[in-house]
């Protein structure tokens, strides 16, 4: 260290160590617990803007038709405007349709089904989706909160709900979408830790079908939501980006997809430093091949898409981890895997 | 998960890294009631994340935090902070030269960018490391030393009896002067 740095450390540290700011442990705790219900638009459209190319190259990728997003600032959450390819229609058809949870837009010829994102949760106590085919014929969202209390594709993912509950009303005012839920939501499937999550499986697949930005009051038998300690006695909304309950979920491919290989690898991740870590084995285990890939920004939800090495016919499992900024420390960092079949 | 209770282990994590990180957002900046907020809602967000980070490093995951609720902070504006904005005056009891030297330096760091103050606060007043700097601010290497470089060659003129040229930073590489 040369003398201007000398005298620059000495000064840096002589004028701050007499600064003396507390902190109090209270406002933390609040401030914890606003973080989860406020939303940030400034951070959501950047990285909406990050991720309009991504899921355009994603869904390309797929040989899937795409639009461009209708909305003015489209949300990097909301499920992509696609065709829904796998539909039993009754002529092979590459007409594309919006999920736009409108009437018109969702209430289609019976039989026709429209994609939408459904939130569940996943044994780490992380937050995950799968995209997923819902009947267009009644209200689209109907079919989504009918998705969210059935069972998800992916084994490793769980409905936290009840699966006996009855939506008993559906409303919007304002940016307030309004639930009414049978008291069958009071009996928690996994226990008094897992409320927020249900919570949140709940307002992301609701703020899917409507707007990302609405808020959700959830009822049970018209009275608010009330689960174990928890009461949910105000509207609230998803998460600031960088407080995600989504830490990392593979979106491409899904499970238990057949594709051709280059296989290309989408999700998104909460990642520390925008690094995460991908392996691809053989379904018993054997490595075959694994990487290292980025998300579009790091500390936030963002998107992630690489491209596998070629992968010759077969079956396989690819999973996406978290980099462990702990080193290995910590608890086993947050991962999500996906088996899916290469062509012959 | 929501509303995580407060444990031990997150209040014995806030109490030990108190001084450092309000010191830490009080020069990056300048002002006491800003700096507060700043820190505590990076200890909110590493509450929130607690269960993930709790066992590793909280205290990076917290600074990042801090310097990149900071850059938010920027952002919005569309400015940095001007020269001396809030700057706090000392405490009844300090002595005239403390609040002297606290506007000196100040008014100094205003004078860089946002990334050459955040640099040089890392490097000088938190000891990281070149690439310890880096991580923090999801800079490359390269761009710290750059920063840095630019950053002392601007702050030489504060400081006349520093002896010699402004010199790269690239020989002290690695944290050397740890």
């Amino acid at each position: 260290m040369n003398d201007l740095e000398k005298l620059l450390r000495d000064d840096l540290h002589d004028v701050a160590g007499s600064v003396d700011i507390p902190v109090s442990l209270e406002a933390i705790a609040a401030e914890s617990a606003g973080l989860g219900r406020r939303a940030s638009r400034v951070r959501w459209a950047l990285v909406a803007l990050a991720v309009v190319v991504m899921a355009l190259a994603v869904w390309a990728g797929q040989a899937l038709l795409v639009r461009p997003p209708d909305r003015a600032v489209p949300d990097p959450l909301q499920t992509p405007t696609v065709t829904a390819a796998p539909t039993p229609e009754p002529a092979p058809s590459t007409t594309s349709h919006t999920p736009e949870p409108s009437p018109s837009a969702t209430v289609g010829p019976s039989g026709r089904t429209t994609p939408m994102y459904v939130y569940y949760g996943n044994e780490q106590g992380g937050l995950v989706r799968e995209l997923r085919q819902v009947p267009a014929a009644t209200p689209a969202r109907a079919g989504a909160l009918e998705a969210m209390l059935g069972t998800p594709h992916d084994p490793d993912y769980r409905s936290l709900w009840n699966p006996g509950t009855q939506v008993l009303g559906l409303s919007k005012s304002g940016d307030v979408i309004t639930i009414d839920l049978s008291k069958e939501a009071l009996t928690v499937n996994y226990g008094s830790s897992w409320e927020g999550l249900m919570v949140d499986t709940l307002i992301w697949t609701l703020t899917e079908a409507f707007e990302p930005t609405d808020k959700v009051m959830i009822l049970v038998e018209g009275r608010p939501f009330t689960a174990g300690h928890v009461s949910f006695d105000r509207p609230q909304g998803r998460a600031d980006p960088s407080n995600s309950p989504i830490q990392v979920v593979i979106d491409a491919p899904v499970h238990g997809a057949t594709v051709q290989s280059p296989v290309q690898v989408a999700g998104l991740a909460t990642a520390f430093e925008a690094t995460i870590l991908w392996t691809v084995t053989r379904p018993d285990g054997s490595p075959v091949a694994d990487g290292v890939a980025r998300t579009a920004e790091g500390m936030v939800l963002a998107p992630f898409a690489f491209d596998l090495p070629t992968l010759p016919p077969g079956s396989y499992v690819v999973a996406v981890t978290l980099d462990d900024p702990s080193g290995g420390a910590g608890p086993a960092p947050a991962s999500d895997t996906k088996v899916f079949t290469v062509a012959g | 998960m929501r509303a995580p209770a407060l444990d031990e282990a997150f209040t014995d994590f806030v109490r030990a890294s108190t001084s450092s990180l309000t010191r830490t957002a009080w020069l990056l900046t300048g002002d006491h009631a800003l700096a507060q907020d700043l820190v505590q809602n990076a200890y909110a967000k590493t509450l929130r994340a607690w269960d993930r980070v709790g066992g590793g490093d909280p205290l990076a995951y917290t600074r990042r935090a801090v310097v990149t609720g900071n850059i938010d902070r920027w952002r919005r504006s569309g400015a940095e902070s001007p020269v001396g904005l809030g700057f706090e005056r000392a405490t009844p009891d300090a002595f005239e030269d403390r609040v002297a030297d606290r506007d000196r330096v100040t008014r100094m760091l205003a004078t860089l960018t946002p990334t050459q103050r955040r640099v040089i606060v890392l490097r000088y007043y938190e000891d990281l490391t070149e690439a310890q700097t880096a991580e923090a601010l999801g800079m490359t290497l390269g761009a710290v030393k750059a920063a840095a470089h630019r950053a002392l060659a601007a702050l030489r003129s504060h400081y006349p009896d520093a002896a010699g040229p402004a010199r790269t930073p690239t020989d002290t590489q690695g944290g050397a002067q740890r």
